[in-house]
């Protein structure tokens, strides 16, 4: 790419693709000039994963032109479209967790026959500067956690020669501070003459770093716009095509206690402590939300909970002690939990949704008949599901893997809500849900929580877990802290508890 | 399964290829195929009888019980590959148990078969436990069983249980009344009772897999062992069952092969049916009830082979090509079909 070359970066002209019956990109017109930080906007299933996966040549269009720099390509695959300087970054990383996280980088990139580690480490470590990253490179890129893997996955873009870089929901594994930091490097990365495209649900990103917004409604591209000569308010009523109605803040005020930890400690498998509560009551009808950066003990508390983990010291469910029911007794006692990535922890993506409905539910009796397993009763489940939180599926027969990312996590989430838990776990339970997704799952939990449940909620959306939870607690370096009272809605003040800076 | 078909067609046609390179009549190959699987003469327009079909399905029987005790344990994600070794130890076993105990009869039968499905089990239950508790690769630990079974049978039948001392390495035969005697029918078609307990057999895995909670469980964990942890499975103990019913039920393959057909164990017990059992397997793919059709066609072959040899000289071995081109391009499609998803 040559910084003077006065072509676009990107030019896509007529792009259409089909799935089956469904379009899910319609004659879209898209075009990126070179040094600018381009953003993709639009609902689950809007057809923005679709467009890039074309752009990045993982798909075929059905029809249309692309243009890179001016001149016409035909990618056949990834690997083309990586020789012509296009990256993708991808929501689910294709990073491998048992690999170094050198390793993960050098992986597939060529180069010499001999791998030279040290050279490899010290440009790796100033592409990593670039973006305001630090890694450990010869740990296992596994023990940096997801947050770690999808660093590494952008990262790898950039040791790639990438000057196109796409970026799908890049930061919603990301802490505030990282996320932050990454915006700022890839502005300065666009100064170079280089070319972003983040594709989003979170409108405050667009907002606060991109210069330039495409709108994208049900396959069909609604709008071009110039951030600085938008709103928020502009941008999610064109996303959803008509004005969005007020979030609506949580009714209904707490009971009884319902769920009691004291003296609480998650266990790894060696029985070291990885997550430390010292006391916590959550009362039927409450929702608590837990704000922290990732890998803080969030996952590990909330899988102690659901019994996948073990743990040490009282947990009490309406007066009983659960602590020694295993999964499946917990699950059958209204347990539940939103795992963090459901692709790969809830959901068998070349099963049926109908089966897929039925993990975690297999022993109800509700789906037997005597004594076997009913297809109706998995059919009626899985279309409840799917309703509950308006996953768009065309019928229950196909496989999961035919639906887009933000609709197979509603699909997942609805399972979680279908089984009326009378206590709702959720790891980054609005993860790839766009605003109406996430709004639908809050109101479903708290007509849950209506009805008596109680939930507790790991998320990185500060904003949606102030907004819809009756108390946040805050959890860094394993312990989970209170937030002192007269802080409880101070976003400032809690950032300052997610990173370890107040009491 | 368009596509496997397609596969058949494909492997069938670099088949023709490679054999008229070699300068092999085809016509020949193709009829003596069909004269040796089906009993029809296509030159002559004549049916010789029921012979080569029941001929067939006396090959497929081991087949299908093996390859079906392959595919349940690859439906929750182990592949074990001592099915071999548990089929040899649960013939022995079904042998002693007809001569030592003097079994006899259907209770007599049922007993032997029981008792040659435990010893499978056993067999498969070392590797079984490795795999659940210990991460050890269960493909290792099963085929170095297998080695293990192959030649503690054989010290078993050139001792301990040997016929008569300094003969051939094999038991005695075991009575008449204690075996599994295949049914004659009209027109010389044999039935092998054993074919039927195959079918049935894989009838009930596919309830029980598909059906049932514990067998849901079973094939959760071999499709997303997280997905099945979070939804209260214990992996680890459905992984050991899985092992466990995989091998009891090659130890049937064995005592059933034992006392529908061998009548002794000797050496020469098994061509090899717990390795072919693999291809089956893999062939039908993630169905239960698809093991009967593969182990049909994997006996149909090695049937059409020998006849092939008698009638033109082809030799036999010619079936093991056309097995591995099968499994090779039957592979390649599910890839394929796989990687444009």
């Amino acid at each position: 790419m040559d910084a003077t070359n006065p072509a676009p970066a990107v030019k896509m002209l007529g792009i259409s693709k089909r799935f089956g019956r469904v379009r899910a990109n319609d004659s879209i017109d898209f075009t990126v000039s070179r040094g600018t930080l381009h953003a993709i906007i639009g609902e689950n299933g809007s057809g923005k994963s679709t467009l890039m996966r074309i752009l990045y040549g993982s798909l075929r269009p059905d029809r249309g032109r692309i243009e890179i720099d001016g001149q016409r390509v035909s990618f056949h695959s990834p690997k083309d479209a990586i020789g012509l300087g296009v990256g993708m970054a991808s929501q689910q990383p294709s990073i491998i967790p048992e690999l170094s996280c050198i390793e993960n980088l050098l992986l597939g990139a060529g180069g010499p026959f001999l791998l030279q580690r040290d050279a490899a480490i010290a440009k790796a470590s100033a592409d990593a500067k670039r973006l305001g990253f630090e890694f450990e490179w010869t740990r296992s890129a596994g023990e940096s956690g997801p947050a770690g893997m999808q660093k590494l996955e952008i990262l790898r873009q950039l040791w790639r020669g990438a000057r196109l870089l796409i970026l799908d929901e890049p930061t919603v594994l990301l802490s505030p501070l990282d996320t932050e930091a990454l915006f700022r490097n890839l502005k300065s990365y666009v100064e170079e003459g280089n070319t972003v495209i983040l594709v989003t649900h979170r409108l405050r990103d667009v907002v606060d770093f991109c210069t330039h917004a495409t709108v994208l409604r049900g396959g069909k591209k609604v709008s071009d716009l110039i951030v600085s000569e938008t709103s928020l308010d502009q941008m999610s009523s064109l996303i959803v095509g008509e004005t969005a109605a007020p979030a609506s803040a949580t009714v209904g005020s707490p009971g009884d206690a319902l769920l009691s930890l004291k003296d609480f400690h998650a266990l790894q498998e060696d029985g070291r402590i990885a997550a430390t509560v010292e006391q916590l009551t959550v009362r039927s009808g409450e929702i608590v939300g837990i704000a922290g950066v990732d890998g803080n003990g969030q996952r590990p508390f909330l899988e102690s909970l659901l019994g996948v983990r073990r743990h040490k010291g009282s947990l009490v469910l309406a007066g009983t002690d659960i602590g020694r029911w295993s999964v499946r007794e917990r699950i059958a006692g209204g347990v539940t939990l939103i795992p963090e990535v459901v692709q790969t922890e809830g959901l068998v993506l070349d099963w049926p949704l109908l089966d897929n409905a039925l993990i975690g539910n297999q022993w109800r009796k509700e789906f037997r008949r005597s004594g076997l397993i009913d297809r109706r009763s998995k059919i009626g489940y899985a279309g409840r599901m799917a309703a509950r939180m308006r996953a768009k599926v065309r019928s229950v027969e196909e496989p999961a893997q035919n639906l887009s990312g933000g609709n197979q996590q509603r699909f997942a989430v609805g399972r979680a809500l279908e089984m009326k838990p009378r206590v709702c776990l959720g790891l980054q339970p609005t993860r790839g849900l766009d605003v109406s997704g996430a709004a639908t799952f809050y109101e479903e939990v708290a007509s849950l929580c209506g009805e008596g449940a109680c939930a507790i909620l790991v998320s990185n959306e500060l904003d949606e877990l102030l907004e819809r939870c009756h108390r946040v607690l805050v959890m860094f370096a394993g312990r989970l802290l209170e937030v002192p009272e007269s802080k409880s809605k101070d976003r400032h003040a809690i950032g300052r508890m997610m990173v370890g800076l107040d009491p | 399964m368009i596509r496997v078909t397609l596969a058949i067609a494909a492997a069938l046609g670099v088949l023709a290829a490679l054999l008229a390179l070699a300068g092999v009549p085809l016509r020949d190959v193709a009829v003596s195929f069909v004269e040796g699987t089906t009993g029809w003469i296509p030159d002559r327009g004549e049916f010789v009888g029921w012979q080569p079909v029941s001929e067939v399905l006396r090959r497929a029987t081991p087949l299908l019980l093996t390859g079906l005790a392959v595919q349940i344990a690859l439906q929750a994600g182990s592949f074990n590959i001592g099915a071999e070794g548990q089929l040899r130890v649960g013939g022995l076993v079904a042998a002693w148990a007809c001569l030592s105990l003097g079994l006899t009869g259907p209770l007599g039968i049922v007993v032997a078969t029981i008792l040659g499905a435990a010893a499978g089990l056993l067999w498969a239950a070392p590797a079984a436990w490795i795999r659940a508790f210990r991460g050890g690769h269960e493909v290792i630990s099963t085929i170095m069983l297998n080695y293990v079974a192959v030649f503690a049978t054989e010290f078993v039948v050139s001792g301990p249980m040997q016929e008569r001392p300094g003969g051939e390495p094999t038991t005695a035969v075991i009575p008449e009344a204690a075996s599994l005697s295949a049914i004659t029918f009209g027109g010389g078609f044999v039935l092998y009772p054993a074919l039927l307990v195959g079918i049935g057999l894989a009838i009930l895995a596919r309830l029980w897999l598909n059906r049932t909670p514990p067998g849901f469980e079973h094939r959760l964990v071999g499709a997303n062992p997280s997905a099945a942890a979070y939804a209260g499975v214990k992996t680890k103990w459905v992984s050991l069952r899985a092992l466990l019913l995989s091998g009891a039920v090659a130890g049937v393959a064995g005592a059933l092969h034992l006392l529908g057909q061998e009548r002794r164990y000797s050496i020469g017990f098994s061509p090899g049916y717990g390795f072919d059992s693999l291809g089956v397997a893999l062939l039908a793919g993630g169905h239960p009830l698809g093991v009967l059709p593969a182990a049909l066609l994997f006996a149909a072959i090695e049937q059409g082979a020998v006849r092939a040899q008698v009638a033109i000289g082809l030799p036999k071995e010619i079936s093991f090509v056309i097995q591995g081109l099968l499994l090779l391009l039957v592979a390649y499609v599910r890839w394929r079909r796989r990687s444009t998803l």
